[in-house]
């Protein structure tokens, strides 16, 4: 089962006969079980390209589609928007997160939910009964994504997830998403490659509604050029890395870790000398 | 000088003080980040800095002005302006140059002034030529911008800024961050309050809340050095700060604050 | 991705429309209100029109801008049209039967000269708010109601209340459709059942909408009262319109018109 977008255009139809082009022969896949990241400024074309594999635009041409289907069939796809616990609606956080699987016709809701609120590192009896208007914006935040969990859908995509969080919700959300990553195909739009190219298997990068660059995280990282293209900064621990290379350092594997970054680079150092 | 003395506050209903026992100050041409973790009271600082909230104990002076003077009250809030996390729940005028004139308007300003006023804080923020623009349709970076320009139009000496990059995209950010370069080069005095740890690195002082109380008032430098209390005060270094503290580990002589990581490779290298 | 209009759609220009002061503006749209509803006669009805047809022309906003809002009333104007032409027992030349009921020469002129009447009133009041920014409107009413917080009635409050809608229509349209959107993807439907199920469907959408509406008036009290806001009374305005020798003439000329005409026609 995979997802394939192929050759998507799409441009935003503003007043008469003027349109704002967004994105331009776009095509990749997503399969269940590996995380994807989209990078890319804003204005790339991100956020189009994540509604158009929702299957809530339709591009003008090109096509999304999940083993040969379309892809805004129920319960194909779960997206997370940005600020999503803006959202919340219920009484109390269980009936909240059941709202999605109850409109799918799941059996098992009350199981699903509480998986969901587990994946999300929230204990489901301390905050199944609770208001979600009472909680803090990191455990909001977790909920709302539990609320898409919940629907069980073998693709998930999400929106900026950790955009305006403290560290202890991010660490939260990226754990949450490395678990929804075994049994489903992630896509996660972000402005900060940094914070998820850990997670990461694949990464795409979107300048100005085309593709940039993409390809496996290991593969990317061991070339400046393609980020300068397309105008994203590589992450400050990478180009650290980098640079030493440049400077005739043999640091081998460019790695994520700072601290096998750090003796790495003495461990060069040390040889050249 | 905003100043603190053993100050105090509970909110209604609640046991505990959000704030216990707080004493610091601002001083003109000083950047100093509030940081702590969520529920810490720095937002609750934050409001006691113009009088919004008034203490339960201790006193807030702003320039000698205790900002419990109710005769004082538009003083205070003209000397202390406050800017906002959400861009778009600051806004109140149709047209971002209204929007600017708020606050002079409401301390019963002449129309020649305001409209000088309005022109210098547009400028000071970079929107000029978008005056007669709608707010809805601005970027996310340019409402945070008009949210300060607002502020500015009071001429304040002093600036608190609640998380005002945290809804915002790296560009909006950057422009955000850049503004307050130029505000502290004016000579104004900040309270900046974030849990981004690279924001802090570039300030003045770096104050520190955990459960309402200061555990901390020192350099970022300081800061930095102690792993322990950036977790209790729920910052996360970045993975560059940890390769630098890695490197001192070993022997090598590194800054603490690292924002460009040529400064690694130079150190290794020597 | 739909784009919000504002309210009143205003249409930018520079026409002496345009240019005349809101107040002015008003007082003649109630002077033409007052003679649309005083004529009796087509007579006065086509004056009327070429009043307005002169003014939509002179203002030189598109025509077709001018008659959007008749589009709006058009069910309206049908039933105006049918209430007061169809008749049980038809006097006249029969037109056309309708089941039971007929309608005659005498009643389709009745029932049209209703329908016209609507229609004037409808374009005139559009005129109004295609050539009137939102904040002119909003000063012009603050500046009419002034004189009624003499008797305690909170003019300034009410204006400056008026202003904040005005300003979040915009965006709390836009947060609506977010939210329509994303309970749209967790499988929410909107179109599926009676009204009461129909009604029903909309509580994920209204309750986050007035969840965030609270907590938006939270965050822009404070912004208000930290910018110095104390109520609505002593604040001086950046640009405040006043009305000049121009504008009363014209408010002059055009009021003493359609009062002669209402009371001739």
């Amino acid at each position: 089962m995979s997802l394939i977008a192929e050759g998507l255009k799409f441009d935003y139809p503003l007043r008469a006969s003027t349109s704002l082009p967004a994105l331009d022969a776009v095509s990749f896949s997503l399969e269940p079980g590996e995380l994807v990241i989209v990078v890319g400024a804003t204005g790339s074309g991100k956020s189009t390209l994540l509604r158009l594999c929702a299957g809530l635009l339709k591009p003008d041409s090109g096509s999304v589609l999940v083993d040969g289907g379309p892809v805004d069939a129920k319960g194909i796809v779960g997206i997370v928007f940005q600020n999503p616990e803006t959202q919340f609606f219920a009484e109390s956080v269980h009936a909240d997160v059941a709202f999605g699987p109850r409109n799918l016709g799941l059996v098992g809701v009350d199981t699903a939910v509480d998986d969901s609120l587990s994946a999300v590192g929230l204990d489901p009896v301390a905050f199944g009964p609770r208001s979600p208007f009472t909680l803090s914006g990191g455990e909001a935040r977790r909920v709302a994504i539990a609320g898409i969990l919940a629907m069980r859908t073998p693709y998930l995509l999400l929106d900026e997830p950790t955009a305006g969080l403290d560290p202890l919700g991010r660490n939260a959300v990226l754990k949450a998403l490395g678990q929804a990553r075994q049994r489903a195909g992630v896509l996660v739009v972000t402005h900060d490659a940094g914070e998820f190219l850990g997670a990461a298997d694949r990464i795409i990068a979107l300048s100005e509604g085309r593709i940039a660059f993409s390809g496996k995280v290991s593969e990317l990282l061991d070339d400046s050029l393609p980020w300068e293209h397309a105008g994203l900064a590589l992450p400050p621990i990478v180009s650290v890395q980098l640079a030493a290379r440049d400077r005739g350092l043999s640091v081998g594997r460019v790695t994520l870790d700072p601290v096998t970054a750090a003796r790495s680079l003495v461990r060069a150092a040390g040889e050249r000398t | 000088m905003i100043q603190f003395s053993d100050v105090e506050f509970f909110y209604q209903e609640m046991p505990r003080p959000a704030v216990s026992g707080v004493s610091f100050d601002v001083s003109p041409g000083e950047i100093v980040a509030l940081v702590g973790a969520n529920g810490s009271g720095k937002s609750t600082i934050a409001r006691l800095c113009n009088g919004l909230l008034e203490p339960c104990r201790g006193r807030v002076t702003v320039d000698g002005i205790d900002t419990c003077e109710s005769s004082e009250t538009f003083m205070v809030r003209s000397r202390v302006g406050l800017v906002l996390q959400n861009p778009e729940n600051q806004i109140v005028g149709t047209v971002v140059e209204e929007d600017v004139a708020f606050g002079p308007e409401n301390l019963g300003i002449a129309p020649s002034e305001i409209r000088q006023r309005v022109d210098e804080a547009i400028s000071s923020v970079g929107l000029v030529g978008l005056e007669r623009r709608e707010p809805h349709l601005l970027s996310e970076g340019q409402k945070q911008r008009l949210a300060v320009a607002g502020v500015l139009a009071l001429r304040p000496t002093y600036l608190v800024f609640d998380e005002p990059t945290a809804m915002l995209d790296p560009r909006g950010r950057g422009e955000i961050r850049a503004i307050i370069t130029t505000l502290r080069a004016e000579g104004r005095g900040i309270l900046y309050i974030t849990h981004h740890l690279e924001e802090v690195m570039h300030m003045t002082r770096v104050i520190g809340l955990e459960h309402g109380r200061i555990v901390f008032d020192g350099s970022p430098e300081q800061l930095l050095g102690s792993p322990e209390l950036l977790d209790r005060l729920g910052l996360e270094p970045s993975p560059l700060s940890v390769m630098a503290a890695e490197l001192r580990r070993l022997g090598y002589q590194v800054p603490v604050a690292v924002s460009d990581g040529i400064v690694l490779v130079d150190a290794v290298c020597r | 991705m739909r784009i919000p209009t504002t309210f009143g759609q205003y249409v930018e220009g520079s026409s002496p429309v345009h240019k005349l002061d809101a107040k002015a503006k008003m007082g003649l749209v109630v002077a033409v209100t007052v003679a649309l509803f005083s004529v009796n006669r087509f007579a006065g009805l086509a004056v009327l029109a070429v009043f307005v047809a002169g003014s939509v022309t002179l203002s030189r906003v598109p025509w077709g801008y001018a008659l959007r809002g008749i589009r709006a009333v058009s069910f309206i104007l049908l039933v105006t049209l049918l209430v007061h032409a169809l008749r049980w027992n038809p006097v006249g030349p029969v037109l056309v039967h309708i089941g039971p009921l007929a309608i005659d020469a005498d009643g389709l002129k009745t029932g049209l000269f209703f329908a016209l009447r609507i229609m004037l009133l409808v374009i005139g009041t559009s005129l109004l708010t295609l050539t009137t920014t939102p904040l002119q409107l909003t000063d012009a009413l603050e500046r009419l109601m002034r004189p009624l917080s003499r008797v305690g009635f909170p003019a300034g409050d009410v204006a400056m209340m008026l202003s904040v809608a005005l300003r979040f229509i915009p965006t709390t349209a836009e947060e609506a459709d977010k939210i329509i959107v994303a309970q749209s993807a967790r499988g929410a439907r909107f179109d599926e059942g009676g009204l009461l199920r129909r009604a029903r469907a909309y509580v994920p959408v209204l309750v986050p909408l007035f969840v965030n509406l609270f907590r938006r008036a939270e965050d822009l009290a404070t912004a208000m009262e930290s910018r110095c806001y104390h109520g609505g009374e002593g604040r001086t305005r950046l640009s405040e319109s006043h009305m000049c020798t121009h504008d009363w003439t014209v408010l002059g000329c055009g009021v003493a018109a359609l009062l002669a005409l209402a009371v001739w026609m």
